[in-house]
C-alpha cells in the first residue's frame, strides 16, 4: 500500500467551446502525501479549479489517472463518485454555501448523516464546537458572519472524517483576522487527524503554513516548493 | 423594440416555463368561448324558433269547442277583448295509423295560421328533406324508430284513421321522412316539452305527426270536435301571472279553461344564462390560475434576470423603464388568448355539431362570435399578466445594481416553523435533517408554495369535477342495476291518456271508467302472467321535482310501500335505507313506506315504488308520473327473443331491457366520451403546468441540491426528498377535490335543465378524492422528478463552475 493520498499522472482536461477545445489542465504529474497540507497557487486560468474538480469527482478527465488512497477515480461512474465523495472527500467553498434553510448544527449533521447513521447530532455538535461555534450552533446561516459560516462549512467538511479536503478560496471571501482563525482550524484538522488538505487559493499567507507548494499557469505545474 | 427582441429570446429559450403558460392561456380561453358559443348559439336558435313558431305566452285549453273558434270574428274578439297582441290555434287531436292492418296511435297537431311552423323544424334539423317539402299538401313526418320498427319507407302512404269525437274518417299521408323523437318539441309549450320528456323515456308508445292546417281543414269537417288550445302573446311589458288573473277573470263567462303559463321561454332563458354564466365561470376559473401561474414564471424568469437588472440600473435605467420592460412578458403571454379564442370558436363549429344534438333539440344552431365578449376575455387575460408581472419585477426593481449582480445566493429567511414542531411534539422525536430541509422548504418561499399549492388545488378540483360528473352521467349503469331484475318492461306512460293498446285492454276487461289504475293493471298483469312470467310487478316513478303529487297517492287498502329513493331524495328527507316512514296519503290517511334502497340513477330523481300485484294505486293525473309494468321470468335469452316477442308483439308498448340499456348506453357512452376528452385534456394541461412549475421549485434550489451531490447524497435520496414535498403539496391540494366537488354539482344542475330530464346529485365520493389525491401526488411527483433529473443529470462540475467555487 501506497503512503500517496493522490497520485496524478499525465491529467489533461479540454473544455470544449463550440469547435474549440480550450486546454485547462494539460499534462499534470502529482504525488501528493497523507496528511498534507498542500497549498496550489497560480493565477486566474490556470486550471487549479478544474484539479479540484477533477480530484474531487465533480468532473470529468479528458486523459490520465487520478488515484486517490489506492482507488482509480477516473473510471468510476456516476453513483460510484457520489459514494467517492461521500467517503473520502470533504469540500470547502468560498462562498460557504450552506444550506440555507438548515442551521449551523444541521448543516453539519446532514454531512454526518451521510457517513454516520448513529450519533449523527452528537457528532454534528461536536465537531461544531470543535471550530468554536457550540453556541451558534442554532443559528440558521443568515444569522452567521462570514467567517462563521465558513467555519460551519470546515465542520461540515471535517464531520464525515474523510482522509482529503478539497478548499477552494476558503479564505476569499473573509477579512485577515477571520483567515487567519479560518486557517488554523484547518491547520489543526490538519495536524490533529492526518487529514490531508488541497486548497487552492491566491491568498499567499496560507502558503506559509503548506507542508509543500504546488505552483500552476497555463495548465501545467511550473514549479513546487515546501514553503515560503 | 430592442427590449422586445430580448423578450421573445427570453420567451423562446425558456420553453419549459413559457410554453406551458401559453397552453394554459390558450385552452382556458378555448374553454370559456365554448361555453359562450353554447349560450348564445341557444339564444339565438331560441330567439329563431320563437319568430318562425310565434309561441305563445299563454295556453288556453278550450276543450270542448267546436272549430268555430277559428273564426276570424271569434279571433278578434279576443284580440280585442283581451288587449292581446297575437291569437294563433291550433288543433289537437288523437287518431290511428294503420300499417298492415295494425293500428298505431298517432296525435295530429295542426297550425292553422303559421302552416309551416311544424315542418321547417324538421327540415332545418335536416336538409336533405328540403325537396320533398315542395308537395306538403298531405305529407309527413314520422318517428325514425316508428319508420324502422314497422319497415315504413320513405314516400310510402299510410292509411290513416282518425277519431274526433264520435265519428271517425279516413285519409292517406305520404311519408317525407323520418325525425328522431329528441326532435319532436316541434309544438311549443309545455305540452311539447312534456311530450320530448315521454317520447324519451317511451319512444314506441305514441308518434305524432305534423300536418299543415289546409291539409285538416280539406280531410276534416268543420263541425266537429277537437281538442283546441289558443295560443296568446302579450304584450312584452305586461305581467303574465297579472294577465292570466284577469283572464281567467273575464273568460270564466266564455267557458275556456286556463290551463298553464307558458315557461318554455323562461327556461330557456335560465339555461342561457347558465351556459354564459358557466363559460364566464370558466372564464374567471382558468385566468385565476392563468395569474398564478404567470405570476411565477415570470417571478423565475425577473429573479433569473436579476443580474441583467442590475447591469441595467447600473448603465443608467430608471425603475419605470424595467417595470415596462417586464410588462412585455405580460402583454405577450397574455394575447396569446386570441390564438384560444379562436382555436374556441372554430371546435364551437365541431363540438356543437358532436354533441349539442346528444342534450338538446336545437331547432337552429346558428354560431355567431360576440366581439365584444372576446375582446373583454382577451383584455381580462393581458391585465392578469400583467399584474402578475407587476408584482414579479416589484422586488427585484428595488434592489441595488451591486446587490443584482453579486453572483452568490440570494440569502432566504426561515420564518415558520410550525408544522416541523408540531410533528415533532405529536410524534416526540428530532426530525432529521432531510425532513427538516423538504419542510422547511415548502414554508421558506411562501409565494413559490402557495402558489404550487393553489395550481395543484385548482387540477384537483378540475379532476374532481370532471371525475363527478363522469360518474354521474355514468349513473345509468346503476339504472342498469334496476334493469338487471327485470326482463321487459311495459310503459302504462301516461296512465291517464289510453293508448289503443291500453284501451283494447280496457275494452277487453270491460273496464269503463279507469280513473284509478290499479285494477287495470292487476288484470292486465293476470293476462300476461300465464306460464311466462315467474312475477310481474309495477313500478310507480314520481319525479322529485312532484314530490306534492307523491303525497297525493292514495294507497287504498295498501298502507306499506317500498321504494327506491334516490340520493337527493334521501337527503333531503333524511331518508335512510331499511328504514320506515310514515307519509300522510291524500285522504288524510297515513301510511308506511320502506325505503328499500338509497340509488343513483339517471332515470330518477324520486321515487321508484314497487307495487305487487293485487295493490291498489291510484294516480294523479300528472303526466310526469310513470306507472311501469315490470315483467320477470327465469327465461333463457333465444326462447325470450324467439317465442316472447313474437307472442307479445301486438304491445306496442313493450320494452325489452337489452333496448332499455342499449338505449341508455348510447347516452352515456357519448356523455362520457365528451367528458373523458375534456378530463384528458385538462389532465394532460395540468401535467405540463404542474411540470413548469415545479422546474421552477426544483430551479430555484439547484444550488442546494448541487451542494447536497456534492457532499455525497445519492440521486436517489434527492429524488426521494422531492417526493416528499410533492406528497406535501399534494395532500394540501387534494382538499380541491371538495371544491371540484361542489362545482360540479352547481355544473350538473345545469346540465339537468338542459337534457329536461331528472338526473341525481352524486354522492361524495371516497374512491374518487383517493383518485384525484393519486393522480395529483402522480402529476406533482412527475414534474418534480422531470425537474430533479434536469439538474441532477448535469456534471457538478458545469453546475457550479461560477457558483459553488470562485
Amino acid at each position: 500500500m501506497s503512503k500517496s493520498m493522490i497520485q496524478i499522472a499525465g491529467l489533461t482536461k479540454f473544455y470544449e467551446q463550440g469547435e474549440v477545445a480550450i486546454p485547462a489542465l494539460n499534462g499534470i504529474d502529482l504525488i501528493i502525501e497523507k496528511g498534507q497540507f498542500i497549498v496550489i497557487l497560480g493565477p486566474s486560468g490556470s486550471g487549479k479549479t478544474t484539479l479540484l474538480n477533477l480530484v474531487g469527482g465533480i468532473d470529468y478527465k479528458t486523459e490520465g489517472s487520478i488515484i486517490v488512497n489506492n482507488q482509480e477515480i477516473t473510471c468510476l461512474r456516476e453513483k460510484e463518485l457520489t459514494e467517492y465523495r461521500k467517503r473520502e472527500i470533504g469540500f470547502i467553498f468560498q462562498f460557504y454555501n450552506l444550506i440555507p434553510t438548515l442551521t449551523a448544527s444541521e448543516n453539519v449533521e446532514i454531512a454526518a448523516r451521510l457517513k454516520f447513521s448513529q450519533n449523527a447530532r452528537n457528532k454534528a455538535l461536536a465537531m461544531l464546537a470543535e471550530v468554536g461555534l457550540a453556541e451558534k450552533a442554532h443559528k440558521f446561516p443568515s444569522q452567521l458572519s462570514g467567517g462563521e459560516q465558513q467555519r460551519v462549512a470546515i465542520a461540515r467538511a471535517l464531520v464525515k472524517e474523510p482522509d482529503l479536503i478539497l478548499a477552494d478560496e476558503p479564505t476569499g471571501n473573509l477579512d485577515s483576522v477571520t483567515s487567519d482563525k479560518i486557517l488554523s482550524v484547518m491547520v489543526k484538522a490538519c495536524k490533529e487527524r492526518s487529514t490531508t488538505f488541497l486548497i487552492v487559493t491566491h491568498n499567499r499567507s496560507i502558503s506559509k503554513l503548506a507542508d509543500k507548494i504546488i505552483y500552476l499557469k497555463d495548465g501545467k505545474i511550473f514549479g513546487t516548493s515546501d514553503s515560503e | 423594440m430592442l427590449f422586445v427582441k430580448k423578450i421573445i429570446r427570453d420567451l423562446s429559450t425558456n420553453k419549459s416555463r413559457s410554453v406551458p403558460v401559453i397552453i394554459l392561456i390558450i385552452v382556458s380561453q378555448m374553454a370559456s368561448v365554448l361555453y359562450i358559443e353554447f349560450g348564445i348559439i341557444i339564444d339565438v336558435s331560441k330567439d329563431r324558433y320563437y319568430d318562425e313558431v310565434n309561441l305563445a305566452d299563454v295556453w288556453i285549453d278550450t276543450l270542448p269547442i267546436t272549430s268555430a273558434v277559428f273564426n276570424e270574428t271569434i279571433i278578434n274578439n279576443w284580440k280585442d277583448g283581451f288587449d292581446i297582441d297575437y291569437v294563433q290555434t291550433r288543433l289537437f287531436f288523437q287518431g290511428n295509423i294503420e300499417i298492415e292492418g295494425e293500428k298505431i296511435p298517432i296525435d295530429i297537431i295542426g297550425h292553422p295560421e303559421d302552416q309551416q311552423a311544424a315542418v321547417s323544424r324538421i327540415i332545418t334539423a335536416d336538409d336533405s328533406y328540403f325537396d320533398d317539402v315542395q308537395n306538403l299538401s298531405n305529407a309527413v313526418f314520422i318517428e325514425r324508430a316508428y319508420m324502422k320498427y314497422y319497415k315504413i319507407s320513405r314516400n310510402s302512404s299510410l292509411a290513416v284513421r282518425c277519431s274526433c269525437g264520435i265519428e271517425t274518417f279516413n285519409f292517406t299521408l305520404k311519408v317525407l321522412g323520418g325525425a328522431n323523437s329528441a326532435e319532436y318539441p316541434l309544438t311549443p309549450g309545455e305540452g311539447a316539452l312534456q311530450f320530448a320528456n315521454s317520447a324519451n323515456f317511451a319512444p314506441f308508445l305514441r308518434m305524432s305527426v305534423f300536418v299543415r292546417n289546409d291539409f285538416l281543414q280539406e280531410h276534416i269537417f268543420e263541425s266537429k270536435e277537437f281538442y283546441n288550445q289558443i295560443c296568446v302573446s302579450i304584450q312584452e311589458k305586461e305581467s303574465i301571472p297579472a294577465f292570466i288573473r284577469s283572464l281567467k277573470q273575464d273568460s270564466s263567462n266564455f267557458g275556456y279553461s286556463i290551463l298553464a303559463i307558458r315557461e318554455y321561454p323562461n327556461l330557456m332563458e335560465d339555461m342561457i344564462d347558465m351556459m354564459v354564466g358557466v363559460g364566464w365561470g370558466l372564464a374567471l376559473f382558468f385566468l385565476i390560475i392563468s395569474l398564478f401561474v404567470t405570476y411565477t414564471i415570470i417571478n423565475r424568469f425577473i429573479k433569473e434576470q436579476r443580474p441583467h437588472i442590475g447591469i441595467m440600473k447600473a448603465l443608467g435605467y430608471n425603475n419605470t423603464s424595467i417595470y415596462i420592460r417586464t410588462f412585455y412578458y405580460g402583454l405577450i403571454l397574455g394575447s396569446s388568448s386570441i390564438i384560444g379564442i379562436i382555436i374556441g370558436v372554430l371546435l364551437s363549429f365541431g363540438i356543437i355539431d358532436l354533441g349539442i344534438d346528444t342534450w338538446l333539440s336545437l331547432p337552429y344552431k346558428i354560431i355567431s362570435i360576440p366581439f365584444l365578449q372576446y375582446i373583454v376575455l382577451v383584455l381580462a387575460t393581458i391585465i392578469c399578466s400583467l399584474i402578475a408581472c407587476f408584482f414579479s419585477a416589484r422586488n427585484v426593481v428595488k434592489i441595488s445594481p451591486q446587490a443584482a449582480v453579486r453572483p452568490e445566493i440570494a440569502e432566504r429567511d426561515v420564518k415558520s416553523f410550525f408544522v416541523e414542531n408540531f410533528i415533532q411534539k405529536i410524534f416526540r422525536c428530532q426530525l432529521n435533517p432531510q425532513i427538516k430541509y423538504s419542510i422547511r422548504n415548502v414554508f421558506t418561499n411562501p409565494k413559490r408554495s402557495i402558489n404550487t399549492t393553489i395550481i395543484l388545488l385548482m387540477a384537483v378540483s378540475l379532476f374532481g369535477a370532471f371525475f363527478t360528473i363522469i360518474a354521474t352521467v355514468s349513473g345509468g349503469s346503476t339504472q342498469m342495476f334496476i334493469y338487471e331484475q327485470w326482463d321487459a318492461q311495459i310503459n302504462l306512460n301516461q296512465p291517464q291518456q289510453f293508448s289503443d293498446f291500453e284501451s283494447s285492454l280496457l275494452n277487453k276487461l270491460n273496464i269503463t271508467k279507469p280513473i284509478i289504475i290499479e285494477p287495470m293493471l292487476v288484470d292486465i298483469a293476470r293476462l300476461y302472467q300465464k306460464d311466462t312470467w315467474s312475477k310481474i310487478t309495477f313500478t310507480a316513478l314520481i319525479n322529485q321535482s312532484r314530490l306534492k303529487r307523491f303525497e297525493g297517492i292514495d294507497t287504498g287498502f295498501r298502507n306499506n310501500l317500498s321504494a327506491i329513493v334516490s340520493p337527493d331524495l334521501a337527503t333531503l328527507y333524511g331518508l335512510n335505507e331499511g328504514e320506515n316512514y310514515k307519509i300522510g296519503g291524500r285522504n288524510g290517511t297515513e301510511y308506511q313506506i320502506t325505503i328499500q334502497k338509497v340509488l343513483s340513477t339517471q332515470l330518477s330523481s324520486g321515487f321508484f315504488i314497487p307495487l305487487e300485484i293485487g295493490r291498489l294505486l291510484s294516480f294523479g293525473n300528472d303526466i310526469d308520473d310513470q306507472v311501469n309494468m315490470v315483467l320477470m321470468g327465469d327465461i333463457e335469452d333465444s326462447f325470450f327473443e324467439n317465442s316472447v316477442i313474437l307472442s307479445m308483439s301486438e304491445i306496442q308498448s313493450i320494452i325489452l331491457k337489452s333496448e332499455l340499456i342499449d338505449e341508455m348506453d348510447v347516452y352515456n357512452f357519448r356523455i362520457q366520451a365528451v367528458m373523458a376528452a375534456i378530463l384528458g385534456l385538462l389532465i394532460i394541461i395540468a401535467a405540463i403546468i404542474i411540470y413548469s412549475i415545479m422546474t421552477i421549485n426544483i430551479a430555484e434550489r439547484k444550488i442546494d441540491l448541487i451542494i447536497l451531490k456534492t457532499l455525497g447524497v445519492h440521486n436517489r435520496v434527492l429524488y426521494l426528498w422531492g417526493g416528499v414535498e410533492a406528497l406535501f403539496y399534494s395532500l394540501l391540494a387534494s382538499l380541491g377535490y371538495f371544491i371540484g366537488y361542489l362545482a360540479s354539482n352547481w355544473y350538473m344542475g345545469i346540465l339537468q335543465d338542459l337534457m329536461e330530464r331528472p338526473l341525481v346529485t352524486p354522492l361524495l365520493s371516497f374512491e374518487h378524492y383517493i383518485l384525484c389525491l393519486i393522480l395529483v401526488i402522480i402529476a406533482a411527483y412527475a414534474g418534480q422528478f422531470f425537474a430533479l433529473y434536469q439538474v441532477l443529470k448535469q456534471r457538478i462540475a458545469l453546475v457550479v463552475k461560477e457558483k459553488l467555487f470562485a
